[in-house]
């Protein structure tokens, strides 16, 4: 044990003494990160507090309706941790069991292998609390708060969240340990990436749906039915069922065999921590030494990579960077995911708003007005599209990576590189914006003409392309790996967060601007906007292209010449 | 051909390069020789235009690397100390990349990467991942990248750093050719036996100060003045003029306290040190 304690104590003095010596720039990052959290969280206990109050005040004469329900709403919290936990967390222990850049060294050491991975898994266990936590642990609070219970409940939902993460955890490195020891590492990670993929993709689907059905039905009952359909009963096999039973036990009103909750979550989180370790011993050292290794592909398989070559391609720094990172892009999974998921949130908007449109809602909601809905349907389909370059395109630059030496050191103009790295983070909100224009052609929905449509499009995706590009050539991150649901490290995980909140935001001041009318009552009757709307834009549109051709360009011309 | 002119490179207080002078002719290969940290890499990023002096100038085929920093690149090959690639493309696409950035025609394009393909001994492999790459073969085919545009300047920077003793003697062997054909090379390596088997002349800097420039033969007769008709291999004239002996009388306290030491009275490292000392 002392060994692991040895470990993983260094581990934790390495973090925070880089913290401790980082640059003013790192600690304020550091900080802003610990506040959002804070602030999600304290926004989800709250959110969750008034729902719970709600609850109270509503349904205070039916104990059982109202006992029900929250613990179908407990159970649904619970449901979602342990998504999260499938979604992201695979990742997180992949990344710190097999491939902590220590690990070469440490295994090297004369120390016992299974300590080596005792360190690993707690410090993987640890991430795995903080990033979980700001979902899990406010919704038990708020409600504890709500029906103003003891510290003591409060040390228990902590206690049975705790043990949920480490019975999950236990399975996720089981199950690592066998795959990465009997199958080559590379195919693994990619089955792991695949399967994350696809899970993620079935959790937007669900929640749209959900979301679908609560739009549509306006009722609070079917909305608490909605998000509670995991009844403890019919689910009976899940850890987090037998979390939920295990904390709600302590409390005689909610008639739950607490016992039965705690018994099997606590068995399961030992004899998973401690298979996992004991197995590490065998297994764990093949699985880290071929972490690298690959099926060695056919070589009619293999050639597939190359491609036809065209004799008359173009040529120069801005055709063969785009197309580069075309091809980069088309074996991306990350891009799959985002499109996927992109598209997923597009359908299911225009199906919500055709809903509401059968239902006559939009007149009601916009008095006979169709301006606000019109521009929905041109700022949507860009800040969707933007989503997806906000992790592809608009970090691109970043996404050069180590590599960026092949441009640095190549006769690479600054401002023909930017123009690359411009058109493919304008790609997917031209391509979402244009496609979904012409399907509106086919609908009832209300939009502007396509021309004007796709003329305004192509000014909002300027502009939240140019922000993206600006700020990848401002604050580039070399170091950034995108992988699915997130990023190699946190400083990479906030970057691309930035980046997508800072699109939502000109999404946000764009629909505004052509909103304009509405907002000054100066007219934009029925689906036309007027010449102020179109003035702001393109003059948005002019100073971010006068941005990329002055500033931008500047600074990309100092990456790549002195750096 | 290359030609470094008073430069400079500061941060904050500490001079990384310090008043570097040196200039290498067509021909000719250039060994760049100092002690990890002595500010190799950082000149070599200055005269290839990857940082920009504190002062000074750097001239790469007769042109002012700050001021026109593309033209200069289009004159040279460069091949980083580490090599990091493009995982997710092939060999044979990094190198039509690097071929499209120069503008070198397709065909052209196709059939170098033909050949340095079958020279580095990668025509099997030139379709895969570069992501399923060894250390040795990545850097094959940065060395591939440089050579792709046929430049009249080369810079290396410790090129045989990973690579089997076949491809080292094969980058050695180009290298040369290359010179033979008028190119300028500027190598900067810690195999002593490198810069002194190949290199036509070589330059030792130390805290960016360049110490020593020369033939092996012009250093062995500055480093030890009057005793010109003495064998002194370059390993001894680097330690002399870095400041190395130092180290030695340590390095045999070590090998005495060692409990192989014992056995190995002959032949053993500290025998090697005393040698060569």
């Amino acid at each position: 044990m002392g060994f692991m304690w040895t470990i993983l104590r260094r581990d934790l003095r390495s973090v925070f003494a880089a913290k401790g010596k980082a640059p003013l720039k790192e600690k304020l990052g550091f900080i802003v990160i610990a506040l959002l959290w804070a602030v999600l969280g304290t926004a989800f206990g709250y959110g969750a507090w008034r729902l719970f109050g709600y609850l109270a005040a509503s349904f205070g004469g039916v104990p059982e309706f109202r006992s029900a329900v929250e613990i179908n709403l407990l159970n649904a919290s619970s449901l979602f941790v342990l998504s999260m936990v499938i979604l992201i967390g695979i990742q997180t222990t992949y990344r710190s069991v097999y491939e902590s850049p220590d690990l070469g060294f440490l295994l090297c050491q004369p120390v016992p292998v299974w300590a080596v991975f005792g360190a690993k898994y707690l410090a993987s266990y640890g991430t795995m609390v903080l990033m979980t936590s700001l979902h899990g642990l406010p919704v038990w609070m708020a409600f504890a708060s709500a029906r103003g219970l003891g510290a003591g409940f409060y040390l228990l939902a902590t206690a049975g969240f705790l043990v949920l993460l480490l019975a999950c955890h236990g399975c996720i490195s089981l199950i690592l340990l066998l795959a990465m020891r009997y199958l080559p590492g590379r195919k693994m990670k990619q089955m792991f990436i695949a399967f994350s993929a696809i899970f993620g993709i079935l959790i937007v689907i669900v929640s749209q749906l959900v979301s679908a059905r609560i739009t549509q039905a306006g009722d609070p009952a079917v909305i608490i039915e909605s998000l509670g359909k995991g009844q403890l009963s019919k689910m009976w096999y899940l850890p987090t069922t037998w979390m939920t039973k295990g904390i709600l036990g302590s409390l005689p009103e909610f008639g739950v065999d607490g016992l039965g909750g705690w018994v099997p979550l606590v068995l399961l989180a030992i004899g998973s921590t401690y298979g996992a370790i004991v197995l590490s011993e065998k297994w764990y050292l093949a699985g880290w030494s071929g972490r690298a290794d690959e099926l060695r592909p056919a070589k009619k398989k293999a050639r597939r990579h190359s491609g036809r070559v065209s004799g008359s391609r173009l040529q120069g720094v801005y055709w063969s960077v785009l197309r580069k990172d075309l091809k980069m892009l088309w074996r991306d999974p990350v891009v799959w995911y985002s499109v996927v998921v992109a598209l997923i949130g597009l359908g299911f908007f225009a199906y919500n708003m055709m809903t509401a449109v059968q239902k006559g809602g939009l007149e009601e909601a916009h008095s006979g007005d169709t301006l606000v809905s019109s521009v929905m349907m041109i700022v949507m389909p860009v800040f969707m599209g933007s989503v997806t370059s906000a992790q592809t395109g608009g970090v691109s630059l970043s996404r050069e990576g180590e590599a960026f030496w092949l441009l640095r050191a190549g006769p690479a103009s600054a401002r023909a590189l930017l123009f690359a790295k411009f058109t493919y983070a304008a790609l997917p909100p031209l391509i979402f914006t244009s496609a979904f224009l012409v399907f509106l052609e086919f609908t009832v929905l209300p939009h502007v003409s396509l021309w004007l449509g796709l003329a305004l499009g192509v000014l909002a995706t300027l502009v939240v392309a140019a922000l993206q590009i600006g700020l990848d050539v401002y604050f580039p991150d070399f170091s950034l790996k995108v992988e699915l649901g997130a990023s190699s490290g946190g400083k990479g995980t906030v970057k691309i967060l930035i980046g997508i909140f800072s699109s939502m935001g000109m999404v946000g001041l764009l629909a505004g601007v052509l909103l304009m009318p509405l907002i000054f009552r100066s007219g934009g009757t029925g689906m036309g906007l007027p010449a102020v709307s179109y003035l702001a834009l393109a003059a948005m549109a002019l100073g971010a292209t006068m941005f990329l051709f002055g500033p931008a360009t500047k600074r990309l011309h100092r990456l790549l010449t002195d750096m | 051909m290359i030609r470094a002119v008073n430069l400079t490179k500061r941060y904050g207080s500490l001079a990384a390069v310090d008043n570097l002078n040196l200039s290498v002719k067509p021909g000719e290969i250039f060994g760049f020789l100092g002690p990890n940290g002595a500010g190799k890499t950082t000149t070599i990023k200055i005269l290839v235009g990857l940082l920009k002096p504190t002062s000074g100038e750097a001239w790469i085929a007769g042109t002012n690397v700050a001021k026109d920093p593309v033209v200069a690149k289009r004159a040279l090959g460069y091949v980083p100390d580490t090599p990091h690639v493009h995982e997710r493309l092939t060999a044979r696409e990094l190198l039509r990349f690097v071929g499209d950035l120069r503008r070198i025609p397709p065909e052209k394009i196709e059939k170098k990467i033909d050949e340095l393909m079958a020279l580095f001994e990668l025509t099997d492999r030139q379709d895969e991942l570069l992501g399923s790459f060894s250390h040795g073969m990545r850097q094959k085919v940065c060395i591939a990248c440089a050579l792709l545009g046929e430049p009249r300047v080369l810079f290396l920077d410790e090129p045989t750093v990973g690579l089997d003793p076949r491809s080292a003697r094969l980058v050695k062997d180009i290298l040369r050719t290359i010179a033979d054909s008028g190119g300028a090379v500027f190598v900067s390596t810690h195999v002593l036996e490198i810069a002194e088997r190949m290199c036509d002349r070589v330059g030792i800097i130390q805290n960016g100060v360049l110490i020593a420039e020369g033939t092996v033969e012009e250093l062995r007769s500055k480093a030890v003045p009057g005793k010109e008709g003495a064998v002194f291999s370059l390993e001894d004239l680097f330690l002399k003029l870095t400041g190395g002996e130092e180290y030695k009388e340590l390095i045999r306290h070590l090998s005495s306290d060692h409990p192989s030491s014992d056995r190995a009275s002959a032949g053993s490292s500290a025998g090697d040190v005393e040698r060569r000392g």
